[in-house]
């Protein structure tokens, strides 16, 4: 049972991007929607930041070094299991989306992105959409 | 009863002698082994005849001479293979030329030159008979010591026997050469077969490098792709940001700048998917779902996708579907189509102009869906070049061309992946129709 008084925890967003543009064109417009935003830079950082705090979103890239977002997902998923995950990627690929589905993702959005496309995905894990 | 027995006697003695022959001519029929030849004939022959000593004789051109073949009948093989003399030497004791069978019935009949070759032989009676093959001799048999002296009988038997001889011979020597060329020919396969086996292996490997260079061409577009499309959304990201007022608010001519810096980040979204379709559609590597679809639902999705677009420009768009079949068919690939055509005819037709999508019935078990807007129109020389890629229209507001000129070549490989087929014709009343017919489910091969 949540507070009534946290608001800010509750729009909790993991950001994980290992490019530092993307990182900041999500959290500028995400924060501007009103989210709070915690960014990471590969998978690894992505599994210390949910295991610190626990973000009700997580946005994921892919193609990342040290830890990808594919083999990242399982682990994101068993430590968060009720995020809602939405991986963010450069790779058009039908089979991919479907394996990113499997390991937990919950939606796939396919770079360029429409930012209302990103903000609706994201709205989803706070009950809307 | 005495003439009779003996008559009797003869008929049996007769049949043993035919006997005896079919059994041998039976037995050279199944020899290819040319010793082996020798060796039964001769014992055969001389069993039949009741004579102690059998060698079969043949005449090389070359030399001149008759050169005893061994196995014989009753003579060592050395003794014979050491048998050979000039036929100039036996003229005298027998007419070589005239073939016929030369009977000596005791030593005393022998020619001088011929007693010379026959002493080795301890022979006291001999008869010699021609192999004689298509009027040539090829060699003789010579039979000796037949203890009772040999009877005209004996020697039409030798003669009959020579005759099934020489065939005989000639075959096992044929046989002989056949083995000889079959060795040879299945040589010559063998080597083929190296040769065909090392161009396969050729072939299998230029495939397999063929496959890897094909592999690393995808892997390649994938990445180029994946790489194209990692700074294009940086730059539309922060343009989407500034636009939407992010940082704050932006008007006048900086906002156009940034809605032109939009729109061709777009464009150029659409040309690297579009480029990654056609490379993966052309490289045979593109799949299609299989599903059965209601045109009539494919085509209002794609409308209405576009709705926006259609507002924007203020142009009027009209669904007309009736009675269309069901067709077999990816719904993402003719959504891309249908999506594709839809958004043409809205860039093409001026503002306040109308735009038709229909689904209908075509005969054949078809499904016609059909794009009609009524804007200026292609003209005929033009219509089957707009499929063309990189062919590029102009557009009716005096834009520059906003799309990769890569969507109508994917359309008709799509349509065409499809069983289908697409093509532009004049629209009554102006403007233009793009047409696509798809077959029906379950109505196709």
């Amino acid at each position: 049972v949540r507070a009534l008084g946290e608001p800010a925890i509750e729009r909790l967003v993991l950001v994980v991007d290992d490019e530092a543009d993307l990182l900041e064109i999500v959290t500028d417009r995400l924060e501007g929607e009103g989210y709070r935003v915690v960014a990471a830079r590969d998978g690894i950082e992505a599994l210390e930041v949910v295991r610190a705090v626990r973000p009700a979103c997580i946005i994921l890239d892919l193609k990342m070094p040290r830890l990808g977002g594919l083999d990242a997902l399982g682990e994101l998923r068993r430590e968060a299991p009720g995020a809602h995950m939405i991986v963010l990627t450069s790779s058009p690929n039908r089979p991919l989306a479907e394996a990113c589905r499997a390991r937990g993702a919950d939606d796939f959005l396919l770079k360029p992105f429409d930012p209302r496309e990103l903000l609706r995905l994201t709205a989803r894990a706070f009950g809307a959409g | 009863m005495r003439a009779g027995l003996t008559g009797l006697m003869g008929r049996l003695r007769r049949f043993r002698e035919l006997e005896g022959l079919h059994e041998i001519s039976q037995a050279f029929a199944a020899m290819t082994d040319i010793q082996e030849t020798y060796g039964r004939l001769t014992r055969r022959i001389a069993e039949l005849i009741g004579a102690e000593k059998c060698v079969i004789s043949l005449y090389d051109p070359a030399t001149r001479e008759m050169i005893g073949q061994a196995p014989g009948y009753g003579v060592p093989d050395d003794l014979i293979r050491r048998f050979r003399y000039r036929v100039d030497t036996l003229r005298d004791a027998w007419n070589f030329r005239t073939g016929g069978p030369m009977v000596k019935h005791h030593p005393s009949e022998f020619h001088p030159a011929q007693r010379e070759y026959l002493r080795p032989f301890a022979l006291y009676n001999v008869t010699v008979v021609p192999l004689v093959l298509e009027g040539r001799i090829i060699g003789m048999v010579s039979m000796g010591n037949k203890r009772r002296g040999f009877r005209p009988d004996d020697v039409r038997l030798l003669t009959v026997f020579a005759a099934q001889a020489a065939v005989a011979i000639q075959n096992t020597r044929l046989y002989a050469h056949l083995d000889e060329s079959k060795a040879q020919l299945e040589a010559k396969v063998r080597e083929r077969t190296a040769e065909l086996e090392a161009l396969y292996r050729e072939l299998a490997d230029s495939h397999a490098r063929l496959r890897e260079l094909d592999e690393l061409k995808s892997d390649f577009l994938g990445n180029v792709s994946h790489e194209l499309r990692t700074p294009l959304a940086a730059i539309k990201g922060f343009v989407d940001n500034l636009l939407d007022g992010v940082t704050g608010p932006v008007a006048g001519k900086q906002r156009h700048y940034l809605v032109r810096v939009h729109d061709n980040a777009e464009r150029l979204t659409r040309m690297v998917s579009d480029l990654l379709d056609l490379t993966r559609i052309e490289a045979g590597k593109i799949e299609l779902a299989s599903e059965t679809l209601d045109p009539a639902a494919v085509v209002a999705e794609a409308t209405e996708s576009l709705r926006p677009l259609a507002r924007a420009r203020r142009i009027h768009v009209d669904l007309e579907v009736a009675g269309c079949p069901r067709i077999w068919g990816d719904p993402d690939k003719l959504h891309q189509v249908l999506t594709n055509l839809v958004s043409n005819a809205l860039k093409f037709t001026p503002p306040g102009g109308r735009v038709t999508v229909a689904a209908t019935a075509a005969p054949g078990a078809m499904a016609r869906l059909a794009v009609h807007d009524t804007g200026p129109g292609i003209p005929a020389a033009e219509r089957e070049r707009v499929f063309d890629k990189f062919h590029q229209l102009g557009r009716v507001d005096g834009q520059r061309p906003a799309g990769s000129g890569l969507g109508l070549t994917i359309a008709r490989y799509l349509v065409e992946l499809h069983g289908g087929r697409i093509w532009v014709d004049e629209a009554p009343g102006g403007g233009s129709t793009f047409v696509m017919l798809l077959p029906a489910a379950g109505g196709g091969p």
